[in-house]
């Protein structure tokens, strides 16, 4: 069977939802699908900025599909996934991008922030997991799902706490689901990220630059992700090539964790 | 120096220990073991008839033990419950949060409701409970937290979605912690038990035994533990005798998780 691995991260003919497509990783990854030929369906509650992209996208992709969608409300997700399967019926992945962050100090971390910062993090990661996935269950070949956390759900870092905990919970569904749902065909796994500059984080910096700084102290390499940097892991647990993987996490982190 | 080491080490005389959970499973028995070593133990509940019961049975036996009636997703009340802690004696040394419920369904139709209660109950409710008596700590430059968690805050089982992911974040929660208080000699650790016979236990077995006894199945240890073979745990993360350990997760689990 020569030439059988040339299909291997293939996405012709596939259906992908990309979540928090409207700027950072996830318009990143999303315009990698788009070259990879796959029907793209983007959402983000930035509306304008959605659009943006999907412009930018349609020239390269099979097609691109902008649902402006908040992913921490139940029945906007159930509209998404309804969206996503007039494009061809099914859904063969989601790539759940869409996620804040949440800073302050434990001693006095607003219970307001905790709670946002969960509530969209974790239960955006499961309402968007577990919507996707009712259809993946049922289709044939099932699906794959990929959310990206943090190393910060992995770790302890001073300074938000709420976040690294709603990140924790991201890797923990992917744990949870990949072993519940793997035997049924539908792969969840996680993408823990260390550090990449985009606009948020650039944003971030500027507001606390020791922050970073500190963070970057941990990178063997010395140096943040390219955005580019992300795409491999993302293509590779989304299709077929990561067809014996499940209830993963895999850093993406420049050897941060391992150092 | 020989003669430096006797089991003085694991003593806590003078100081005060805040038990949440403690009507009941391992709560209670952490109770036991933190007064056996000589701590004055707050023993908080809920359940104030079962409360009541634990807390007049210790004294029947000579314990110093304080009742406090507390739900630990009110954040009024764990403000009292702290307050009843502090006015022993002007400092909380020990907190060991235990309070905690199951939530067992699979995902495909996990309620959202049962999704939020549970992270709102295990994971908010112990932050809540952390956050009331750090400030305390950190004035006094010395503090234990131990966070029962669970073997599923590590890794994933089918058909509990929201009780993994809350004790997933409860996990995080103690590396968070751990490391923003490190500087004030608070320490934040968790514990993560396997299955162990406690009522809670014993009423998800009644309902699934087939369940249960795969899991069982895949314990090293090949049986389930006693409530107080968490107590030793308890004990030294509670003591100066893990005077150097924080952000850490301990499991007392017969190998579940190594396997
Ligand atoms: N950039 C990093 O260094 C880094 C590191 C670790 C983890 N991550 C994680 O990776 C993911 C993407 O990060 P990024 O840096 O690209 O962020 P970003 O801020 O550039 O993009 C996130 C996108 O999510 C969208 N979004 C936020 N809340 C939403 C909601 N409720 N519904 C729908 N969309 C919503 C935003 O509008 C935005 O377009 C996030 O989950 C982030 O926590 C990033
Ligand atoms: N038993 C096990 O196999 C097992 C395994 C791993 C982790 N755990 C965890 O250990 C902890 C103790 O478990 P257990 O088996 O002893 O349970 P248990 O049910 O015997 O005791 C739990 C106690 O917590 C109290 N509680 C529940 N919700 C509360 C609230 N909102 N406020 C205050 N008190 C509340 C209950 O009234 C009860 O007395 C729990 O957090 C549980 O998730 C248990």
């Amino acid at each position: 069977m020569n030439g059988r691995y040339r299909t291997l991260f293939d996405f012709g003919g596939k259906t992908v939802i990309v979540t928090g497509a409207a700027s950072g990783l996830g318009r990143e990854i999303s315009r990698a699908l788009a070259d990879f030929g796959a029907d793209v369906v983007i959402a983000d509650k930035n509306a304008p900025g959605l659009r943006k992209v999907a412009a930018e996208l349609e020239p390269a992709a099979a097609s691109v599909l902008p649902c402006p969608t908040d992913v921490s409300v139940p029945e906007q997700v159930d509209a998404l996934v309804s969206a996503a399967l007039g494009v061809s019926g099914r859904i063969d992945a989601l790539i759940h991008c869409a996620g804040i962050g949440g800073r302050s100090p434990a001693v006095s971390y607003p219970m307001e922030l905790w709670d946002e910062v969960i509530s969209v993090n974790a239960g955006g990661t499961f309402l968007c997991t577990q919507a996707v996935g009712r259809v993946m269950l049922e289709q044939e070949n099932g699906g794959a799902i990929v959310n990206l956390s943090s190393i910060g759900g992995m770790v302890g870092k001073p300074g938000s706490v709420g976040y690294q905990v709603s990140k924790a919970m991201e890797i923990q569904i992917a744990k949870s689901l990949g072993v519940e749902w793997g035997p049924h065909g539908v792969r969840v796994n996680s993408i823990a990220p260390g550090l990449f500059m985009t606009e948020t984080i650039r944003a971030e910096t500027e507001k606390e630059p020791d922050v970073n700084a500190d963070f970057m102290k941990m990178l063997p390499r010395g140096r943040a992700g390219e955005l580019h940097e992300i795409v491999g892991a993302a293509l590779f647990l989304a299709s077929d090539a990561g067809s014996y993987v499940t209830g993963a996490v895999i850093p993406v982190d420049g050897g941060a964790l391992a150092w | 120096m020989a003669g430096q080491y006797s089991t003085d080490l694991f003593r806590l005389d003078d100081r005060v220990a805040l038990v949440t959970g403690a009507a009941s499973g391992m709560g209670l028995r952490a109770a036991y073991g933190l007064a056996d070593a000589g701590a004055h133990v707050v023993a908080a509940d809920v359940n104030s008839g079962g409360l009541d019961e634990a807390v007049a049975a210790m004294r029947a036996e000579g314990y110093r033990v304080t009742g406090a009636v507390a739900d630990i997703s009110d954040q009024e009340q764990v403000a009292q419950m702290a307050e009843t802690a502090e006015s022993v004696s002007g400092h909380v040394d020990v907190l060991v949060n235990c309070a905690g419920i199951g939530a067992r369904g699979v995902a495909r139709d996990y309620p959202l409701e049962l999704w939020r209660k549970v992270i709102h109950i295990n994971t908010r409710g112990s932050f809540l409970c952390a956050r009331a008596v750090a400030p305390g700590m950190i004035a006094r430059r010395k503090g234990s937290i131990i966070n029962i968690a669970s073997c599923a805050a590590a890794v994933g089982w089918p058909g509990s979605v929201g009780y993994q992911v809350s004790k997933a974040g409860l996990g995080q929660m103690s590396r968070s912690l751990g490391v923003e208080w490190a500087p004030y000699n608070v320490r934040v650790n968790s514990i993560a038990p396997g299955s162990v016979d406690t009522p809670q236990n014993q009423q998800e077995e009644a309902r699934e035994p087939e369940y249960f006894a795969e899991r069982l199945r895949r314990v090293p240890m090949g049986r389930r533990a006693q409530p107080e073979e968490v107590v030793g745990a308890i004990l030294f993360l509670a003591s100066d005798a893990s005077s150097m350990v924080t952000g850490n997760l301990i499991a007392t689990d017969g190998g579940y998780i190594a396997s």
